[in-house]
């Protein structure tokens, strides 16, 4: 290796850094998502389940299939026996107080989501509300209603 | 030390017989014949005693040289000096693994969803497998294969050649002005080795899943960013890269500072290096990921 100048050393390594910098920038606005909901724009809800299925962190909050908010935590409220969900709804929109959250399954596999049917009161939610979601569609639970409803017949 | 102890004896008691045999031939003897308890105990138990003490004298020196720093924090021209070393010459490697990594990733990752029929997560299975897992630790390996070996040759040629030596006799504080630069130089490098190495990936799986297999573009990115998060994921990775820098820099200089000073003592160290330094990486991998996941 040829012995390189004070100053093609400190070239190379400031183009080094800087390329990474460009890097880290490229990631985290194309390849990551760090533009989620941000917490400043917006508000929280307090959504109370019977039975959240396998909702988790994180899954999406979607009204007619497009994402307004997130998961931001699942807790277990030991006073009450039943789940509450934290979600986070984007400040840019709006829902009526009397709108139902639901939770439904994106898919076979799993991968399960809150959806918001809109409701039609005047009043709209704000922020810390607490209302009652509807809860996740158990498959077992279903299959064995339907077979004893035709067991009954 | 206890290891030359039957050496000394073995000798001793064969000056007094002019006819026994040779001394060493003698201590052949003597250690294989040596099966009592307290020589039992003392075989199995000095690997352990020396395996503490080797710990023990690492853990002091990296101690040592986190304390002697001031001089490389207060003179960035050492740390930049050394981050041309570490840095920039491991770029290409670093560049070339990750593109190959990400080609491959992209294709494995298509074969596996194509049998459920999930395709469009391609792209995020790539960016997750790279930014938590694969960009930190494979950077790692390859910067203690390209980097560290180099960390310890230098600092073994020097002491073989006696610079370390002939610093001190200029009351330079080697551990100072050579050792702890390289320390901090290199926890300053990997994580950035490990941000190309994870852009390369993505942009090989890029080419696999959009040039080659024909996913659509705007499928491709928007899965990455619906599935990877910047802190949680990608920056969880750069924070394990932080830590494998740091310790697989302290053990190449720790190798290299105390190597027998020969030729052959450089390349042992440098081999020691390359095994302990692997091996640090994958074990403090798995530990971090665990705190991190609680």
């Amino acid at each position: 290796m040829a012995r390189l100048s004070r100053k093609q050393i400190d070239l190379y390594v400031g183009a080094f850094v800087l390329f990474a910098v460009a890097a880290v920038i490229f990631i985290a606005l194309r390849a990551a998502n760090i533009t989620d909901v941000a917490t400043e724009r917006a508000y929280s809800l307090t959504v109370i389940f019977d039975d959240i299925g396998g909702l988790s962190k994180r899954a999406p909050v979607k009204s007619s299939g497009v994402r307004v908010g997130q998961v931001r935590a699942v807790a277990y409220n030991d006073e009450d026996y039943h789940a509450e969900v934290e979600v986070v709804i984007d400040q840019q929109y709006q829902f009526p107080a009397d709108s139902i959250f639901s939770i439904v399954s994106g898919n076979l596999l799993g991968g399960q989501y809150i959806a918001i049917e809109v409701g039609g009161e005047d009043e709209m939610l704000a922020a810390d509300d607490v209302l009652y979601g509807e809860s996740a569609i158990v498959l077992e639970s279903l299959i064995s209603k339907f077979l004893f409803d035709e067991a009954g017949e | 030390m206890p290891t030359q102890q039957p050496e000394s004896q073995s000798s001793a008691s064969a000056s007094p017989s002019p006819n026994a045999a040779p001394p060493e031939v003698q201590k052949r003897g003597r250690e294989r014949r040596d099966l009592s308890f307290r020589g039992t105990i003392r075989r199995l138990g000095w690997p352990l005693v020396e395996a503490c003490y080797n710990i023990g004298l690492g853990v002091h020196f990296t101690g040592l040289l986190v304390w002697r720093s001031g001089i490389a924090l207060t003179r960035p021209r050492l740390i930049v000096q050394n981050m041309m070393l570490s840095g920039v010459h491991t770029l290409v490697i670093i560049a070339i693994a990750g593109m190959f990594i990400g080609l491959v990733l992209g294709l494995q990752f298509y074969v596996l969803l194509d049998r459920y029929g999930q395709t469009q997560l391609v792209g995020a299975g790539v960016a997750l497998t790279l930014y938590r897992e694969l960009g930190p630790v494979a950077a790692g390996l390859l910067f203690v294969g390209c980097a560290c070996t180099g960390i310890t040759a230098a600092v073994g040629l020097k002491k073989s050649s006696e610079q370390i030596a002939a610093m001190e006799v200029m009351a330079i504080d080697p551990l100072a002005r050579e050792l702890a630069p390289r320390l901090w130089a290199a926890a300053l490098a990997l994580p950035l080795l490990t941000i190309y190495f994870d852009l390369m990936g993505i942009f090989g799986s890029y080419l696999i899943a959009v040039g080659q297999i024909g996913i659509d573009d705007g499928i491709f990115w928007a899965s990455i960013q619906e599935q990877a998060y910047f802190y949680d994921d990608f920056l969880q990775g750069i924070i394990k890269s932080v830590f494998f820098g740091f310790f697989a820099t302290a053990i190449a200089l720790y190798e290299g500072y105390f190597c027998v000073p020969t030729a052959e003592g450089v390349a042992r160290a440098t081999t020691r290096t390359v095994v302990k330094g692997s091996l640090t990486v994958l074990g403090l991998n798995f530990v971090l990921t665990a705190f991190m996941l609680n």
